[in-house]
């Protein structure tokens, strides 16, 4: 009887939400081709101009530091992560090949303890092509090891979290430092390191928040010295493929994440003569963004990125055994279609259509016989 | 059992819930679950009968990525939908709208991931669908809605790659459960373990693809929920000014991942956003009274404000 009461209740205090906010939303026209391209007109910053020649030379003159290909020795990486332990490692490790004989993307794992059930792990996994660079490390300490009733905060400043994470993934992980960008000293947010918390909250209501580890979050970046001569802006670093997370509290690095940081050659098919011009570049930006039926951009963002090109066009892949990307001077087009920091009465209005997203647009054309795959980073 | 959270425990209790702990474990220590994916990639416009919403063509292929790799660690392929005939009946109970096929659908899997546009609708998460059913285009779950509730049948991990799945609001509103009243079902009972989704708005694109493949792989050796929020965060990379890619000056939001755990008692909403894994899953919790967040706080995503349960 209680149950159907509440029941009740509960659709009685459902139906007067749907009927506030409307649940067959009325839809807008989709936005025409017209308004999109005057939106990117004002994202696009001018330092993207009618002739881009320089500017993608300016690009291509980013500085690659080694690749982990090189850079990472997995013999001795193996030893600082396992010590006197002896790893077990995957039978398919020897295995490069898929079977239809093409490079494979798996991991190589090495590993201490049993993946399933409660116990203890580690884990250190590397590409089996380590030109495609992800590379991981993953720590776990066996169940029931921290008491929820003493769950011990994280003590790590933000600095010695941050020079530990840029040790270790040097250090274990291959990622070469040139490619890890440096905030300039006028930097709002001089670190990119932030608490992983937990929040414990019992049936009265009680809480308790702890921190419990330090995250950080390190994309890749090549420096590049990029200047607009028209704002004075500057970019020392541009961004490129690949990225790498650091877990770590007091006691070390839990976790360490590095994701197609990939080796990247510049290429001669990369001709600045045949830099797109501004109004190309928004018109296919805009011809792409037609096709989502947008009815709302909340902001465009335009960023000058290094991408990667389709590795079969590298003259270096006759070796069948190599898979550099072709470094292409790129913008990296992000649309949010809300409001930044909207009220909660403007969040319940804001509608069927929320997601953001991220597009990669050459800055180069090629000859159609060579048109690339686009690969984001 | 007393509720305080800062005893300092005597070494014998801790061994006694390292003890229990580990027995939660022996009910479900082989793994191998049914896995489902259900994704909107192409939105049809009102004009043409549909729910509304634009396309992210790139959504079912980040799915896909999870989908795919939880297969390559011997879990069960147990259905893919993409587009289609997307409508709230593959999502919501019979017990509260007639017709409704969750059992089939999304409570028969043991983990199961939606992707669909999301808003923040008052105290929940409110999914954008394809088509009406039961002149509903929205799928509602949680706090006061009534389209969703889970773990009675089969599901134990909801994972939302959709906007403000996981909004701070919407986690423990005033008067109702939140995002719990959806993990159970109040007519046939049952309790789901864990919900992962993002605070705020989270983004679509290639780029994003290898965080699913990532999270399915790393949740098999370290928690599901630490998996979720270490592979989806992407601090100060998105809205960015063309001068401040990597965020130094302030101009850049985040995306940010949350999971949420319950369980009928302290230890059990621990170890559910702790240590549970897909190859480690811990016997269905008996009740909701204690949770769990894992998140960032102060994580400041495009349409919310910092994340501050």
């Amino acid at each position: 009887m209680f149950q159907s009461t509440q029941k009740i209740l509960k659709r009685l205090i459902f139906l007067i939400f749907v009927l506030s906010f409307n649940q067959t939303y009325a839809q807008t026209a989709p936005l025409s081709i017209e308004e999109i391209v005057a939106q990117l007109e004002k994202a696009t910053p001018s330092i993207i101009g009618n002739e881009n020649s320089k500017l993608v030379i300016d690009m291509m003159g980013a500085r690659l530091g080694k690749p982990i290909s090189d850079g990472l020795n997995i013999k001795s990486s193996i030893s600082k992560v396992f010590g006197r332990r002896l790893p077990k490692f995957d039978p398919d490790c020897s295995r490069k090949l898929t079977e239809s004989g093409d490079i494979s993307h798996d991991l190589c794992t090495a590993s201490s303890g049993d993946k399933a059930g409660g116990g203890a792990y580690l884990e250190f996994s590397w590409s089996k092509s380590l030109d495609l660079g992800s590379v991981k490390y993953l720590r776990r300490d066996a169940d029931g090891s921290i008491d929820p009733a003493n769950i011990p905060p994280v003590k790590l400043s933000d600095d010695e979290a941050y020079n530990k994470a840029i040790t270790f993934l040097n250090d274990v992980m291959g990622v070469p430092m040139e490619e890890i960008p440096v905030a300039p000293t006028n930097a709002v947010r001089r670190l990119p390191v932030r608490t992983l918390a937990v929040g414990q909250i019992g049936p009265k209501g009680e809480k308790n928040v702890v921190g419990m580890a330090k995250v950080v979050n390190i994309p890749r970046g090549l420096m590049a010295n990029i200047k607009d001569p028209a704002s004075g802006r500057e970019l020392p670093y541009l961004p490129a493929p690949g990225r790498a997370i650091v877990v770590l509290n007091d006691l070390g690095v839990l976790q360490a994440n590095v994701q197609n940081w990939s080796n990247l050659e510049k290429s001669a098919m990369v001709d600045p003569k045949n830099a797109k011009s501004r109004d190309d570049l928004i018109k296919e930006i805009a011809e792409s963004m037609l096709q989502k039926n947008l009815t709302k951009i909340g902001k465009i963002s335009v960023v000058p990125v290094i991408s990667s090109l389709d590795p079969k066009l590298s003259a270096s892949t006759n070796d069948d055994k190599h898979l550099a990307g072709l470094l292409l001077p790129a913008v990296q087009v992000f649309v949010s279609v809300t409001p930044r920091d909207p009220s909660e009465d403007e969040q319940n209005r804001s509608g069927p259509d929320t997601a953001g997203f991220a597009e990669t647009f050459a800055l180069v054309d090629f000859p159609t016989e060579n048109a690339p795959d686009d690969d984001d980073n | 059992m007393s509720t305080s959270f800062n005893l300092v425990r005597p070494t014998h209790i801790r061994w006694l819930a390292i003890l229990s702990t580990l027995s939660f474990t022996l009910a479900n220590s082989a793994y191998g679950m049914e896995v489902k994916a259900f994704a909107i990639g192409d939105f049809v416009p009102s004009s043409s009968g549909g729910c509304g919403g634009s396309d992210r063509t790139t959504w079912p292929s980040m799915v896909d990525a999870w989908y795919d790799h939880m297969a390559v660690h011997g879990h069960t392929k147990d259905g893919q939908y993409t587009d289609g005939n997307m409508t709230i009946q593959r999502f919501c109970d019979p017990d509260s709208i007639g017709g409704c096929l969750d059992h089939l659908y999304l409570d028969e899997a043991d983990a199961a991931m939606i992707a669909t546009h999301g808003a923040d609708s008052g105290d929940h998460w409110q999914g954008t669908m394809r088509y009406s059913y039961a002149n509903n285009c929205a799928l509602d779950a949680g706090g006061n809605a009534i389209d969703m509730n889970v773990g009675d049948v089969d599901l134990e991990f909801l994972h939302l790659s959709s906007c403000n799945s996981a909004d701070d609001d919407n986690l423990n509103p005033a008067g109702n459960l939140g995002v719990r009243e959806a993990l159970t079902d109040p007519v046939d009972g049952g309790y789901a373990h864990l919900w992962t989704g993002f605070h705020g708005v989270m983004y679509i694109g290639s780029g994003y693809i290898s965080d699913y493949s990532d999270f399915a792989h790393d949740a098999h050796s370290v928690g599901i929920a630490y998996s979720w929020v270490t592979n989806h965060y992407r601090p100060d990379s998105v809205d960015c000014d063309w001068y401040d890619p990597f965020g130094w000056f302030g101009t850049c939001q985040d995306i940010c991942p949350v999971a949420v755990s319950q369980g009928q008692t302290n230890a059990r909403a621990w170890n559910g956003i702790q240590y549970e894994r897909y190859n480690n899953v811990y016997s269905d919790p008996t009740g909701n009274n204690y949770w769990y967040w894992m998140g960032y706080l102060g994580c400041d995503s495009v349409n919310e404000t910092g994340f501050n349960p």
